[in-house]
């Protein structure tokens, strides 16, 4: 038994591993992240699957609220206008119901109630980037005049509800039928104004009256479905809070994965560089050295 | 008597002997470099005692052989790990290969699912929106060649794992009949040579070479080297070889025949020969399983949601995904079967601007994949079905009457009506209507439940391909977690290959070490030796040349 002859298999084996450590050191400075293929560590590359597919999703969720809010919000907002188109048009109805009146203020109050009319339809005909808010998921315009319906107005729209996903379980409705807004009976809102409109017309005082009477309490109804958008957009809201908290915790999740911290990687660079240089010094003295090396020249 | 002429044999002798010595040694420094050279020591002996006039005289040195230093316990260790070490080696380099497909670059099917399941979750804000319904299209056919490109990288792994089969073999029958040879030759050397044999040396290199290969077994005989391979299948007996052959088996890959035509492959262990067909037979199929049944699950359970609605233009919505017939083709073969945007099927309602539709085909993406259900592959048409039934997704392939036994393939598609069948199958029976009762076959594509009613009357297929019933790995798992559960097991294969690998190579760097301190040559000790003996012959040569001047004093002696 002698000591070992021949070092190289190991030298070689001590660079490769050397050079192999100070790349892993490099790619993780240059990458960021200390898992670059499945291998580096299999079960965070799973984990990231899910991460990344979850992280696709929020960003989409958050964009989806976006998309929305606008139409959510516009939504609200033509609906308390329209209350007070109808808060003005109860006042103008009671106004000509005190019997104090000639035929021609009851004429020119009804033309007033008319232009509400106008109002309100129109505002029921809103349009954001193109779709009609309060058409259901019709495509056509919601209110048309008809002089056959006892409203005077048709409703071509339907009464689909439209809901739109912003979290893995959590989708929200974001429209109601313009049917359940403002021709949910005869005595809804734009039957009511049709019918304030006939009676001040034709001068009918009880039916103004009458008509005025279920103008008011569709003003309430109209408030509730006021009160449906409101939630809605708070809900909508808060989702989005909730999701940039998600987003960020995603990322973290992320990082502490996949991700390397930048002091540790360089750390374990300048210690890889130390490595290989003390190896291949070492190589360098070793390798040549044998006893010939101390031998005199034969003379 | 000792004279002065015993002497000078023992000089002479010394000088024969330090020279064998100094041969030796030069052959070591020669070799120190030479793979598979076993270090030669020159074995060197003391001679019998001369007794003369009762005093007692050395005899000298004489040079009894030189022997190679070998350790036969450490050569077959040796062997072994290499084999071991070979074999996890070529695993971990197919491995390495295909992690790159499971490696988020974008247009893996991480990636691509992200993207499809983004579309998707985009369409539920803006269903109307002509943008959004291309994307959910072109993320589809993303996803469809995210699935293509990672089934076909891990087919092109397994059949560079096959050409490695077939090259292995050729090298281990080269090899094979080199060691029989070599045996042939060692056998015609006396015992003395084959100590100090340079053929010996050459089989050995052979040996470790072979055991690169795959997994052998050595055992040593009188005629040399005795090889099986793991489970015994001879490869060399004395000087005979035996030569492997390769064969292309049912599943289009090489198999491994003993000399006899016995299929060997399953039980070769060991070596790049056992590592390829462990990654081609083993470790690539079970990925290859686990991806195809996502590819097949995934887009039935889409197609059902997709077959739920209607498109923009108020129809049934039709098939997005086309999957092959044949489950082992559905990741490299799976692609999206629509071409129009506005066959998405969006609502449910029948108004474009519906979005009622989307949830469902979103929570395909959630939800826990299907079972392909395997059942019977018959059904029955319960009353005589209307000529206009539609065969709305298009599955049914063929059809056949049992009771004639004849056949019908055909092009079934969304287009395709009961009446088409009906007036098919006249053709063919003579029967002229499909009659309540009638027991049909159907061969249907892919794995759709089909129910079809139309005016009461009732076509129900509960069928799908039995072959399909392999592909349920995925089953119960949402997508994401399915996937995340594939790129876990290549992470944790490729990872445990190369792990063993270096682990075997500590092992295998720590026997060589030792093989070197016993058979290898020290440049050092030679060096030393060399001057020891070259000493020791000028000694020797000095003893002849005393003799010669006590000589030519004692014929001075007489001649004065």
């Amino acid at each position: 038994m002698q000591i070992t002859a021949n070092q190289t298999p190991n030298i070689v084996a001590d660079m490769e591993q050397s050079q192999t450590a100070l790349n892993t050191a490099l790619q993780q400075l240059a990458t960021g992240r200390d898992v670059n293929v499945p291998s580096d560590n299999p079960t965070a590359s799973a984990a990231m699957v899910q991460n990344s597919i979850e992280t696709g999703n929020v960003d989409q969720y958050t964009k989806n609220i976006s998309t929305v809010l606008a139409s959510v919000e516009s939504a609200s907002s033509v609906l308390s206008n329209v209350v007070t188109s109808l808060t003005q048009a109860v006042s103008l109805g009671t106004e000509a119901a005190n019997g104090t009146n000639t035929t021609a203020n009851l004429q020119a109050i009804a033309t007033q109630i008319q232009g509400v009319l106008s109002t309100v339809v129109s505002q029921a005909n809103t349009s954001v980037a193109g779709a009609y808010l309060f058409a259901g998921s019709g495509t056509s315009t919601p209110y048309t005049a008809n002089a056959s319906s006892p409203t005077g107005y048709m409703y071509n729209g339907n009464t689909d509800q439209t809901s739109v996903a912003v979290g893995d379980t959590l989708s929200v409705q974001v429209n109601l039928p313009g049917s359940q807004i403002f021709s949910a009976s005869s005595n809804g809102v734009l039957g009511s104004l049709s019918s304030l409109v006939t009676a001040l017309q034709t001068g009918n005082t009880s039916g103004v009256e009458a008509a005025t009477n279920s103008l008011s309490s569709a003003i309430a109804l109209v408030g509730k479905q006021q009160a449906f958008y409101s939630n809605a957009e708070s809900q909508l809201n808060s989702q989005e809070t909730f999701l940039q908290q998600d987003t960020v915790s995603l990322a973290s999740q992320a990082t502490s994965l996949v991700g390397v911290d930048t002091a540790t990687a360089a750390t374990n660079l300048s210690q890889a560089e130390t490595e290989n240089s003390a190896v291949l010094a070492a190589t360098a003295k070793v390798l040549p050295n044998t006893l010939l090396s101390y031998l005199s020249p034969p003379s | 008597m000792g004279g002065l002429n015993t002497t000078l044999n023992i000089g002479v002798q010394a000088l024969d002997a330090v020279q064998g010595a100094i041969a030796a040694t030069s052959n070591n420094i020669a070799n120190v470099n030479t793979p598979g050279y076993t270090e030669e020591v020159a074995q060197l002996n003391e001679d019998p005692l001369n007794v003369s006039s009762g005093n007692v005289t050395g005899g000298g040195v004489t040079l009894d052989g030189i022997q190679s230093v070998q350790d036969e316990l450490l050569n077959l260790q040796i062997q072994q790990q290499t084999s071991l070490q070979s074999s996890a080696n070529t695993q971990s380099s197919s491995l390495q290969q295909i992690q790159t497909y499971f490696t988020a670059t974008g247009t893996d099917v991480a990636s691509a699912l992200t993207a499809f399941s983004t579309s998707l979750t985009a369409l539920s804000a803006s269903p109307t929106n002509s943008a959004t319904q291309q994307s959910v299209l072109s993320t589809g056919q993303n996803l469809a060649q995210a699935f293509n490109t990672t089934a076909s990288g891990l087919k092109s792994a397994q059949s560079s794992s096959d050409g490695l089969v077939t090259t292995s073999v050729a090298q281990i029958n080269t090899l094979t009949q080199q060691i029989g040879q070599l045996n042939g030759q060692l056998e015609q050397l006396t015992p003395a040579e084959q100590k100090n044999s340079s053929v010996e040396d050459q089989l050995n290199a052979s040996v470790q070479q072979l055991a690169g290969l795959t997994g052998i077994a050595v055992t040593q005989g009188s005629g040399g080297d005795n090889i099986t391979t793991g489970n015994g299948t001879p490869l060399v007996l004395g000087s005979q070889s035996f030569t492997l052959q390769t064969t292309t088996g049912s599943d289009g890959f090489q198999q491994v025949l003993d000399s006899n035509g016995s299929n060997i492959t399953s039980s070769i262990q060991g070596g790049q020969l056992g590592g390829a067909i462990q990654v081609r037979d083993q470790v690539l199929p079970g990925i290859l399983l686990q991806l195809n049944s996502l590819a097949t699950q995934f887009s039935t359970s889409f197609n059902t949601a997709q077959t739920q609605g209607l498109d923009s233009n108020g129809n049934q919505g039709q098939k997005f995904f086309s999957v092959p017939t044949d489950g082992n083709e559905a990741a490299s073969g799976i692609s999206v079967s629509i071409s129009d945007p506005s066959l998405l099927a969006i609502n449910t309602t029948g108004s474009s601007n519906s979005n009622s539709n989307v949830a469902n085909l979103s929570s395909v993406l959630t939800q826990p994949l299907p079972t392909n259900s395997v059942s019977s592959t018959t059904g029955t048409v319960s009353t005589p079905l209307s000529s206009s039934t539609a065969l709305i997704d298009g599955s049914i392939t063929s059809i056949s009457d049992a009771s004639t036994g004849k056949t019908l393939s055909f092009t079934a598609g969304p287009s395709s009506t009961i009446a088409s069948l009906q007036t098919a199958i006249a053709s063919a029976t003579a029967a002229g209507t499909l009659s309540a009762g009638t027991t049909l076959s159907f061969n249907v594509a892919g794995h759709a439940v089909i129910s079809t009613t139309s005016g009461g009357d009732t076509l129900q297929v509960s069928t799908t391909d039995t072959a399909l019933g392999q592909f349920n790995s995925t089953s119960g798992q949402t997508p994401g977690n399915a996937y995340a559960g594939i790129v876990f097991d290549v992470g944790n294969a490729s990872s445990n290959a190369s792990t063993q690998s270096t682990a075997i190579g500590k092992t295998l760097l720590q026997l060589t070490d030792q093989q070197s301190s016993v058979s290898g040559v020290n440049i050092d000790n030679e060096t030393a030796n060399l001057i020891r003996f070259q000493t020791a012959y000028q000694a020797a040569a000095r003893i002849v040349s005393t003799i010669q001047q006590l000589d030519t004093v004692t014929i001075a002696m007489g001649s004065s």
